[in-house]
């Protein structure tokens, strides 16, 4: 009769207690990890979509706004800037490239992004089927942009200001035709609809007046909307002067992320902002929330520990005569102490495995509903922090069976076994 | 001075090989627990294989005796040898050791462990006392108690008289040189008591241990010659 397999026995003892114990502790261990993975899925998410993308430049205002804008797409857009201020950062030594992005339209949530093709390219989006944007007008769709509206190739659609959710004004006069679906990436490239921005520089050059004073009214119920007519709509947004949302940067030198922001800041009407700069504060600002969760957690499993503090010492109590015997027997203090101690480590990892099953299996599950839904991936693989959650709770249990061990050690054989 | 004395019936004595050691040897030994000594100068010597009666009315240090020899205590004066060892001279754990690989006691409360069958009860004092699982010595001691049957019940489902052969079973197992018995037989009615003493005889016997059972039971004294009385001549 080992160590282990008396401590087993004892445990077998009181199941019900015992099984509150491990779900108590399970529980605190669950909600902790589960916090862990979410956090880490959603910083690691961030930075997946931030990572392509070396610096924003777009209209002055709030930066942070400016990059949920434009590389998270979670917010309005701040403003829109001249499209020639392009050729700036065109020319600039310091940018490998700079990808315009025109914004202003969305449909039924999805936003509409008037850009090129080498948006694409930062994200590594390949098509699933038809072909890529090429006249005013045309649309590729986000693998769940296409998922959840039930757009399909030849479908045709229109547009509407913002998010185009529910009761912006709608724009009948241009429909988009869809002549491509993307595969999922799993990045935010998913959620979106691609055109050209010189399509959003048309339709917004009508909406912007207000009068939808335009040569192509007569397509509103044109059946066949023909790609001709499309260049017209094209020729008639080269007659006003154009804008563009934002410009996604990309550095020829890291020597860029010094130089370039504070140069585009002082010297032009744009303003910089750093994805990853932005994210961090972020971060910091909605770590708050998180902190709170995380503390409601601790709580859960210090009152677990003392739970299982509480079980052990009035166990101990139970078995004093136990314990006595143990020592007639020719047990040592020294068993006697690591008997209460494993007992208390066996419930503890019951209760730390519970509760890394439950996070776990919620995380897996979360995932299966995610991807089913938004086509979003999520791991349920283990957060950085899990190894030290769990080699706390442990230490915690161990702290948990002391006062009880040490007890149980000390025992006075002959006042226990004649019964004082 | 204890006021105690030693009584032997005319019966064959249990004469001690030579150059053995005896089991028990108490030289002026005083013990007590913290205040007034107990026992106080006692000398006594019992002989490997020998079977003693500790008797006296209550309070008269029976059971403080047993606790003295089992280790539990050391003498405050004198000295209290087991089988040639000093217990006093050895550290806790040794002396837990100690008591282990060579004593067995058997309580008037049975005070096996509840989360444990009867099996399992004997199985902890086999590997407690240093000894192997012995399964097979388990379940003859077992058997020659009458307990077989229970071998897989927990205590709890036992009567006191069964309960208390299963304690004499997890006491035996361990096939102790020294076997103590604190007031054995009080718990249990006449038919229980009478098996129980002759069966803790019996074994002892076979085991060829050392035997000390501290009673106030006038059932059981007339089976055992030798007697300590303790706490007054002739009036235990």
């Amino acid at each position: 009769m080992s160590t282990w397999s008396l401590a087993w026995a004892w445990i077998r003892f009181r199941p019900l207690g015992a099984a509150l114990n491990v779900a108590l502790l399970g529980l605190g261990t669950a909600t902790i990890a589960l916090l862990m993975i979410a956090v880490q899925q959603f910083e690691q998410r961030l930075a997946a979509d931030a990572d392509a993308v070396d610096m924003v430049v777009g209209a002055k205002g709030s930066p942070m706004q400016l990059v949920l804008s434009t590389v998270f797409h979670v917010d309005a857009p701040v403003g829109n800037v001249p499209a020639e201020e392009g050729q700036f950062l065109e020319q600039h030594s310091m940018i490998k490239r700079a990808i315009p992005m025109a914004l202003g339209d969305g449909f039924r949530g999805f936003r509409i992004v008037g850009t090129d093709s080498s948006y694409l390219d930062l994200y590594g989006a390949e098509l699933a089927e038809g072909r890529l944007w090429d006249a005013p007008l045309e649309v590729v769709l986000g693998a769940v942009s296409a998922a959840q509206t039930g757009l399909r190739l030849g479908d045709r659609f229109v547009g509407e200001h913002g998010l185009g959710e529910a009761g912006g004004s709608v724009h009948d006069d241009f429909p988009y035709d869809v002549v491509g679906v993307l595969a999922p990436t799993g990045s935010v490239v998913d959620r979106l609809v691609f055109t050209s921005a010189a399509t959003v520089q048309i339709v917004h050059g009508m909406d912007t007046d207000h009068d939808h004073v335009h040569d192509h009214e007569d397509h509103a119920d044109d059946e066949d909307h023909a790609d001709e007519d499309h260049a017209d709509h094209a020729d008639g947004a080269e007659l006003r002067s154009p804008e563009i949302t934002a410009f996604l940067v990309e550095f020829s030198t890291p020597m860029a992320a010094v130089a370039l922001p504070r140069e585009i800041n002082q010297s032009t009407v744009m303003q910089a902002a750093r994805p990853a700069y932005e994210i961090q504060r972020l971060l910091r600002l909605i770590g708050f929330g998180a902190d709170v969760v995380r503390a409601f957690a601790v709580v859960l499993v210090i009152g677990a520990v003392l739970g299982l503090f509480t079980a052990l010492f009035q166990a101990h109590e139970e078995r004093r005569a136990d314990l006595a015997v143990m020592r007639v027997l020719g047990a040592t203090q020294r068993r006697l102490f690591w008997q209460i101690v494993v007992e208390s480590l066996i419930l503890t990892v019951a209760g730390i495995a519970l509760g890394l099953v439950l996070a776990h299996g919620v995380a897996w599950g979360a995932s299966l509903w995610l991807w089913e839904y938004s086509q979003i991936l999520v791991s349920f693989a283990w957060a950085d922090g899990e190894i030290v959650l769990v080699l706390t709770v442990l230490g915690l249990g161990v702290l948990a069976a002391l006062p009880s061990a040490i007890r149980a050690a000390g025992i006075d054989i002959p006042r226990v076994l004649s019964g004082g | 001075m204890t006021d105690s004395h030693s009584e032997v019936s005319p019966q064959p004595e249990t004469a001690p090989l030579p150059g053995q050691v005896p089991a028990i040897e108490l030289a002026a030994a005083t013990v007590g627990y913290g205040g007034a000594p107990v026992l106080e100068s006692l000398d006594w010597r019992v002989e490997r294989g020998e079977h003693w009666l500790v008797i006296g009315p209550s309070g008269a240090g029976k059971s403080t005796l047993l606790h003295l020899l089992a280790g539990f205590l050391t003498p405050a004066s004198g000295t209290a040898r087991v089988l040639g060892m000093d217990l006093a001279t050895l550290a806790t754990p040794a002396r837990d050791r100690f008591r282990g690989g060579n004593m067995a006691i058997v309580f008037q409360r049975q005070h096996l462990v509840q989360a444990l069958n009867v099996t399992q009860n004997l199985g902890l004092a086999r590997q407690l006392a240093g000894l192997d699982p012995g399964p097979e010595i388990v379940r003859a001691t077992l058997g020659r108690l009458g307990v077989d049957a229970f071998a897989r019940t927990r205590p709890g489902e036992l009567s006191v008289g069964e309960a208390q052969r299963v304690a004499l079973a997890r006491a035996l197992v361990v096939e102790p040189k020294i076997l103590l018995a604190d007031e054995p037989t009080a718990s249990l009615d006449d038919r229980n008591a009478e098996t129980v003493a002759e069966l803790l005889a019996q074994e002892a016997e076979r085991l060829g241990s050392t035997l000390v059972i501290t009673t106030h039971d006038a059932r059981v004294r007339e089976r055992f010659a030798k007697r300590l009385v303790l706490g007054g001549v002739g009036s235990p």
